[in-house]
């Protein structure tokens, strides 16, 4: 049925509510309950929940609630969620998509090749019209696509995957030379990801810089960004100025 | 986004300060999910940025001759400031993270940066 995701949702953000919990207006999924001086933080992904807090029981608790109320299943500490491996312990979380990225090798036949350094080069510039033949639009599109999920662990190839993904719809065999040679770096780099450890103070502090006129076509600049909390950089992104 | 209208910098300094603007609309928002999570900010969000000028014009409401023809919509970045929110600090290049995510890098910066941003194998 169309409607059993929102009906779903309806009832759990009901369920949740009325339990104590605060919805974060910022960001619908995310539900915080304080109590006393511990937080209890959910997250909420359609029907996946991931739940964390100060205070081990409290989660323990509202874990066996949730099981007696809806149908759910404790599948325990989490290892792997949306085709990302998660390692978790005392000190530290590691995140990675090793078990994708080998998939994405594998469908686009780079398994064989030479490793890169580098994502890409640096004298390379793109345009849209260089009097290199077009490729298939089908085929540049999915292997950008999947490109682009892997910058959610692999923040390197942000810069050169955002930069291709504006030749979608014209794809010339540069562009698609270009995106062979991500996939070649990650070859090297498949079990790399971004580690998370333990830190005492939380600062938020943000990370800002251009490229001033970086294309050729109109003279636009690239916006990036990132931010860390502690040390490690959780949240990034690289734009072109609009 | 705040940023709509179509700009094409016209010098380096203007392009540092609408990326500062992107950023500063991200840094209210991971503010606010802060807040939520009970895990409020005491002072005000810290953003290096490796462009001096671009500081100082969003501090100063002088109207410099090279800023005449900054987008209205970007001086938003004044009032986040005075409002306390957010403050742009000054930071060398080579202490600048977000360089990774702008341009192509020759092999030993990139390295570097890619350590420092805590990309790592295991």
């Amino acid at each position: 049925m169309k409607q059993a995701l929102r009906a779903w949702y309806g009832k759990i953000d009901d369920y949740l509510i009325g339990s104590g919990f605060q919805k974060s207006l910022s960001e619908a999924t995310i539900y915080v309950k304080k109590i006393n001086n511990d937080v209890l933080i959910i997250s909420l992904y359609v029907d996946d929940l991931l739940v964390t807090g100060s205070n081990i029981q409290q989660v323990g608790e509202f874990k066996q609630k949730m099981m007696q109320v809806f149908e759910m299943t404790d599948i325990g500490l989490m290892r792997f969620f949306l085709e990302m491996g998660i390692m978790q312990s005392k000190e530290e979380i590691f995140i990675c998509q090793k078990k994708y990225a080998k998939e994405i090798l594998k469908k686009f036949h780079i398994e064989y090749c030479k490793p890169t350094t580098t994502p890409m080069n640096q004298k390379d510039k793109f345009n849209k019209e260089d009097g290199t033949t077009r490729v298939d639009e089908e085929k540049f599109r999915s292997l950008i696509g999947c490109l682009l999920y892997l910058t959610a662990t692999i923040p390197d190839i942000l810069n050169a995957t955002s930069l291709l993904s504006l030749f979608m719809h014209c794809p010339h065999e540069i562009h698609i030379r270009a995106a062979k040679r991500i996939l070649r770096y990650i070859k090297g780099t498949y079990s790399f990801g971004v580690k998370f450890l333990k830190y005492q103070e939380l600062r938020l502090h943000g990370f800002s810089y251009s490229d001033c006129g970086g294309f050729i076509d109109d003279m636009k600049s690239t916006s990036g960004f990132c931010f860390n909390l502690g040390s490690i950089i959780f949240s990034w992104s690289s734009n072109k100025q609009l | 986004m705040v940023i709509q209208q179509t700009i094409v910098a016209q010098f380096t300094a203007e392009a540092e300060f609408i990326a500062a603007t992107t950023t500063v609309n991200q840094a209210l928002w991971l503010q606010k999910i802060l807040c939520d999570s009970h895990m409020e900010e005491k002072e005000a969000t810290k953003i290096s940025i490796d462009n001096q000028a671009a500081i100082e014009i969003s501090h100063n409401p002088v109207f410099y001759g090279k800023t005449k023809h900054f987008n209205i919509k970007l001086y938003f970045l004044r009032e986040v400031q005075r409002n306390g929110d957010v403050k742009l600090i000054y930071c060398n290049s080579e202490d600048q993270f977000a360089d990774l995510f702008t341009k192509a890098l020759p092999v030993s910066i990139f390295e570097f940066l890619k350590q420092m941003i805590g990309v790592c194998s295991s």
